[in-house]
């Protein structure tokens, strides 16, 4: 009898002993997983891209690698507009390099917005750039985008580059403008020449002529390029500030001390322009 | 051991080991999962902050970007402004060099570079195009430290002989870069006391516009052409989240083994209960208690159980009732077969040492001898029937097909002597039939039953066989003394006599009944009395017809038969094969 209860006593005891062990393993186990795991490494490789030593080595007017078809384009308007979270990645083999994305971007800035509104006098010599890849999908080359910012005195301006074909996908512009504003011809002007660009046929069209309100106004319009799959859109706002609060001018990023700091009335134009799949109808 | 116990080890050790591998198994995925989703995390933040300074070094190494002051002198304040504005806002007090493009260096140490620059606006060379502070690091330090201050991570630059340029991290051992190629980024984890990190780098291409110019003059910010970028990315909370989740698989695990304890110890007392119970009243029965019964609802293999334990229970109790009746019977036979010895002995006994004591006439010898010798043939009688009942236990008696009318008229005819000395009449009706019957021992049995009727002082004696669906059943009927209601349940029994003074003058034992009871039950029946006192009784069984039923054969006679008369038939050939039971 006693020896049973002992037996019982002692299977009851392995019984906790499992239990504890059980516990007490897996924390053993855990810690010794951890450990091996933060104890290693990795590497991730990619492809070099022979980058090209100076911007200054790609010519001024050096021709975009190639325009995209209206399926290629199609693709890569979607996939901007899809709201995948897109992360930085390399270049790959047939992307722009970075230098070459600041080249193009700097080019078009340059050499096709600052002469069509006619901003003679600004210049990108002054300038802090940043400069990043983005994709959603890395397996299709296409849909990487650069993301490339200027930052001058009294320009800002953040444009998205195809990473394949350097094509400007859109530009988000804010400045300063010292002169007149262009008007509503130059920006549709402006608008078709940004359409034909792709090396799409379309007709513009006038959305919403916006309202003047005060010191405000604004204007939005879009143009129907190619198929009816993608269209180019622009809208255009422009803010008056007459204040010497720079804080009132609701742009705090673009410098207007000077401006303000003398009372002068100062003209904030903002103007994006992209490439969309859905009309604004 | 017992079974509870090892049902709760058994339960445990699979409670256990389920819970703890499961919970392995998630807290393992969650790790990996956590741990590589912190090396993505890291490694999409160094390419981020990988573009950062490569754009930033684009930037500052791009001639395209020098201050024009051709047309507005730099001395002016809004100019140094303009220079200022492109470069961090920590660098602002304390330049000491302004490069230019020409590669002259501009060094005035003991002012700001607004100073410095408003003092020697004469000599200023037209393009500006580097500033950068100094240190006792000249060029490197200051520059990458401002390029540090663009990203959110801890960041350190290494030469690509591995020379340290800048670090703001800590205990930072870039041995896991040791031969990694230009095409990749490798990652380590670090462990250290402030934390864990998630170290990545990888190979910077810096393009150095002197050197490649041939601009001797600038100092050696751009020499080397390739650097090692490193990164450091603070992963304690993604650890930190993973022990709390263990803390939680802890808590969660204790609190599951309680809950499993409490479970499996109920779980065990639910099985072993009803087994207690039953081993409780096996032992009760073992005690002697054989009316213990077990009483569990409901069904399944304990309730199936308990059934069968209840159904054995009833057998053994019905078993040892039998048993205790057998061994009371037998008990009583003793008892009764003493009785029945004790009293002709006696009377022997007595009238012997009556014949050697005294002299005795002849007339006396003669009694006394008439005596010894009643008393013995008493006694011979008395042991024929126990031989005869002990046979009828212990043999087979094959039932061989025979006509019933045959054997109730053979009976007929060996009582018709004894009934007329005894003035009885003796009716007979005997319907015709095929039965199955041993012969001889079934004449026993009617000569028994007219041997009562005879005993019981009888006037008239009824023996009728009588054709019915169920068997052919054959009656002894009488008019004689009749018993009472209560007595019938004993007659069968060997010894047992109603009337013992009446019995014993007639020379009866007690056995004749008991004999035509085993007869009875030989032939598959049983023998069914009516009895009233001062009345007659009636006794009756069946015997079975051969298989199949026969047809009735051609009616013989129904008629009433008188013990000396009418339609009575020889024993006929049976008589001459066995001879008069």
């Amino acid at each position: 009898m006693r020896k049973n209860n002992l037996i019982n006593l002692a299977g009851l005891l392995l019984a906790l002993c499992i239990a504890l062990g059980g516990l007490l393993g897996v924390q053993a186990s855990l810690s010794r997983e951890e450990a091996m795991l933060l104890r290693g490494g990795g590497m991730v490789e990619f492809l070099v891209q022979s980058e090209p030593a100076h911007s200054e080595e790609i010519s001024e007017t050096q021709p975009l690698r190639a325009l995209l078809t209206q399926d290629e384009l199609t693709l890569v308007v979607q996939g901007l507009e899809s709201g995948a979270e897109p992360y930085p990645h390399e270049p790959g083999q047939n992307h722009l390099s970075m230098t070459e994305a600041l080249r193009y971007g700097r080019s078009w800035l340059e050499d096709f917005f600052m002469p069509h509104l006619g901003m003679t006098d600004f210049s990108l010599d002054e300038r802090r750039t940043s400069c990043y890849l983005w994709t959603t999908q890395e397996c299709e080359p296409l849909l990487s985008y650069w993301t490339v910012t200027f930052s001058t005195k009294n320009l800002e301006t953040e444009l998205i580059l195809n990473a394949v074909s350097g094509q400007i996908l859109s530009a988000q512009v804010r400045c300063v403008f010292p002169s007149e504003q262009p008007d509503t011809q130059t920006l549709i002007a402006f608008l078709n020449a940004y359409a034909e660009s792709f090396g799409l046929e379309g007709q513009y069209t006038l959305v919403d002529s916006g309202s003047e309100n005060g010191a405000a106004s604004g204007q939005a319009m879009y143009q129907r390029i190619g198929s009816e799959n993608i269209f180019a859109a622009m809208k255009a706002s422009s803010v008056v500030v007459a204040t010497s609060d720079p804080e009132a001018s609701g742009d705090a990023s673009i410098d207007t001390d000077s401006d303000a700091d003398s009372g002068n009335i100062i003209e904030l134009l903002s103007i994006r322009l992209y490439l969309t799949s859905q009309p604004a109808e | 051991m017992k079974l509870f116990t090892k049902i709760f080890l058994f339960g445990m050790l699979v409670f256990g080991a389920a819970f703890s591998a499961s919970g392995y198994f998630l807290l393992h995925y969650s790790l990996e999962s956590s741990v590589a989703r912190e090396a993505d995390f890291a490694l999409k933040q160094y390419q981020y902050d990988k573009f950062t300074v490569q754009s930033a070094l684009l930037t500052y190494s791009d001639f395209s970007m020098t201050v024009s002051s051709n047309e507005d002198p730099i001395s002016e304040d809004a100019q140094l402004y303009t220079v200022w504005k492109f470069f961090p806002e920590s660098w602002s007090t304390s330049v000491d060099y302004f490069f230019f493009k020409d590669g002259s260096v501009l060094n005035i140490p003991s002012q700001t570079g607004e100073e410095a620059l408003s003092a020697d606006t004469e000599n200023v060379t037209p393009k500006i195009f580097f500033a950068l502070e100094l240190s006792e690091n000249p060029l490197t330090e200051g520059f990458f430290r401002a390029m540090t201050a663009e990203i959110s991570v801890p960041a350190a630059f290494y030469g690509a002989d591995k020379s340290l340029l800048y670090s703001e991290i800590e205990d930072l051992d870039v041995s896991f870069l040791d031969n990694l190629s230009e095409n990749a980024h490798a990652y380590q984890f670090q462990n250290t006391s402030n934390g864990s990190f998630v170290l990545v780098g990888g190979m910077l291409s810096w393009n150095n516009p002197f050197v490649e110019k041939g601009e001797t003059a600038a100092p050696s910010l751009g020499e080397k052409e390739r650097i090692y970028f490193i990164t450091q990315w603070d992963m304690s909370k993604a650890l930190e989240q993973q022990n709390t989740l263990r803390s939680y698989f802890i808590r969660c695990y204790l609190i599951a083994m309680a809950a499993g304890t409490v479970l499996l110890g109920f779980l065990s007392a639910l099985l072993t209960g009803p087994l207690k119970r039953m081993s409780k009243a096996a032992r009760r029965m073992a005690q002697g208690y054989y009316e213990e019964r077990l009483s569990m609802k409901g069904g399944g293999e304990m309730g199936a159980l308990a059934n069968s334990f209840n159904q054995m229970a009833d057998s053994v109790e019905d078993k040892i009732c039998q048993l205790s009746k057998a061994a009371r019977e037998k008990e009583d036979f003793v008892a009764n077969f003493a009785h029945e010895l004790k009293t002709p002995l006696t009377s022997i006994i007595g009238y012997a040492d009556t014949i050697y004591q005294r002299e005795l006439s002849r007339e006396e010898l003669c009694k006394a001898s008439w005596h010894i010798w009643s008393e013995g043939m008493r006694l011979e009688s008395l042991s024929l029937k126990l031989m005869e009942l002990t046979v009828l236990e212990r043999q087979n008696f094959p039932l061989t097909e025979t006509p019933a009318a045959e054997l109730l008229q053979d009976v007929a005819d060996t009582l018709v002597p004894l009934l007329s000395q005894s003035q009885i009449t003796l009716e007979l009706q005997a319907q015709p039939a095929q039965v199955l019957m041993d012969y001889d021992l079934l004449k026993t049995l009617l000569l028994n039953l007219a041997d009562n009727s005879i005993k019981a002082g009888c006037g008239r004696i009824q023996l009728q066989g009588t054709r019915q669906e169920d068997g052919y059943r054959i009656s002894v009927s009488d008019d004689g003394c009749g018993m009472e209601e209560e007595e019938l349940s004993r007659i069968t029994e060997a010894f047992y006599m109603v009337d013992k003074a009446r019995s014993r003058k007639q020379h009866g034992a007690g056995l004749g009944l008991a004999l035509a009871d085993k007869i009875a039950k030989i032939h598959g029946g049983r023998l069914l009395f009516e009895s009233q006192k001062d009345a007659g009784t009636t006794v009756r069984f069946w015997l079975m017809y051969p298989n199949p039923c026969p047809q009735d054969p051609a009616p013989e006679s129904a008629a009433p038969k008188t013990a000396d008369g009418g339609n009575r038939r020889s024993r006929h050939a049976r008589g001459h094969e066995k001879g008069d039971a």
